[in-house]
């Protein structure tokens, strides 16, 4: 059995971002800056439907924001993170990474004690 | 019932989703095949041209220097318009900060491969300056490695290879060299990323 960490810390995570698809979106507005609906799908490999319905979902949250233009009179729609989107997801990440790191403390402690139980730090 | 606790496993899928996702964001795709195809194109015109006048770079510098300038410049303004073709096809705008990356990033080896050409024709030896374009080229290239597709990795070890050969092997022979390199090996570039870009014709 792999190795858990306490609710306390699973709290911590966004799950509007914890969602895959939204995790791959935030990441790659927060690395690319404004980018094209094109791009995303090309790039992420999901279909108009699905990225229009998790766009909306960050966008709902506050933490996309959504820009229409027209370029050479071809309607053009573009992606931006905002500010309340980088820190939402820096938290996420930091989560992410606390659990990692717990969870790698209560394997060697499991080892140096031989502890059967897979729950770490309440 | 919900899950109250996330595995580490969950972490760290979930951390290699951001991993992969950040490898994607710094790739620059828009480098055409017809650009680069056109770039190898040109460059055997030039070493035909050379070949055929003949225009020594001993005997004869200016025209040596005007003929791969120009060369170069029309393989420039190439990759440029396809570029932008590119781009305008996929409804995004031409200058991007991957763009600018890349830029940025070739143009060290431009300047270094400019003032290098300079003194080389003062002291009388742009015979040599085949080989040295070709190591600068592969290192501008190289120092893009993190936003560049791999094949364009091995594309400059070719140079390095056909650099190895103009400086050693073809000394007295600097069009056959060029077109070796700059010719042969954009060629075979674009040919691969024809064949990568363009959906198969088979299916």
């Amino acid at each position: 059995m792999p190795p858990q960490v306490n609710i306390a810390e699973f709290q911590g995570l966004n799950p509007v971002i914890h969602e895959r698809s939204r995790l791959a979106l935030m990441t790659y507005l927060i690395s690319a800056g404004e980018t094209s609906f094109s791009d995303l799908k090309r790039d992420l490999f999901l279909t108009d439907g699905n990225l229009n319905l998790h766009m909306r979902v960050l966008e709902k949250h506050g933490l996309v924001k959504v820009q229409k233009a027209f370029v050479e009179r071809r309607p053009r729609t573009t992606y931006l993170v905002t500010e309340k989107g980088i820190r939402a997801f820096e938290e996420h990440v930091s989560v992410l990474e606390r659990i990692l790191k717990s969870g790698r403390r209560g394997g060697a402690r499991r080892k140096s004690s031989s502890s059967t139980s897979p729950r770490l730090e309440r | 019932m919900p899950r109250e606790i996330l595995s580490r496993e969950e972490a760290e899928q979930s951390l290699e989703t951001i991993r992969s996702v950040l490898a994607k964001t710094t790739r620059y795709t828009h480098i055409s095949w017809v650009g680069v195809t056109f770039a190898g194109f040109q460059a055997s015109v030039a070493a035909l041209i050379g070949w055929a006048v003949p225009v020594h770079p001993e005997s004869s510098p200016r025209a040596f220097l005007a003929l791969w300038s120009g060369a170069m410049a029309a393989a420039f303004l190439t990759g440029f318009l396809t570029t932008q073709r590119k781009a305008r096809r996929a409804r995004e705008p031409y200058w991007s900060r991957k763009l600018e990356v890349v830029s940025v990033g070739l143009l060290p080896a431009f300047v270094g491969a400019c003032l290098l050409t300079a003194a080389l024709a003062v002291a009388g030896r742009l015979d040599l300056a085949p080989g040295l374009w070709m190591v600068f080229y592969a290192v501008g290239i190289l120092s893009l490695g993190h936003v560049l597709d791999w094949e364009f990795q091995l594309t400059a070890w070719s140079f390095l290879l056909a650099a190895a050969a103009a400086l050693f092997l073809l000394p007295g022979s600097p069009h056959l060299a060029m077109f070796c390199g700059f010719g042969l090996i954009h060629f075979l570039l674009g040919l691969y990323r024809c064949f990568k870009e363009r959906p198969c014709p088979l299916k």
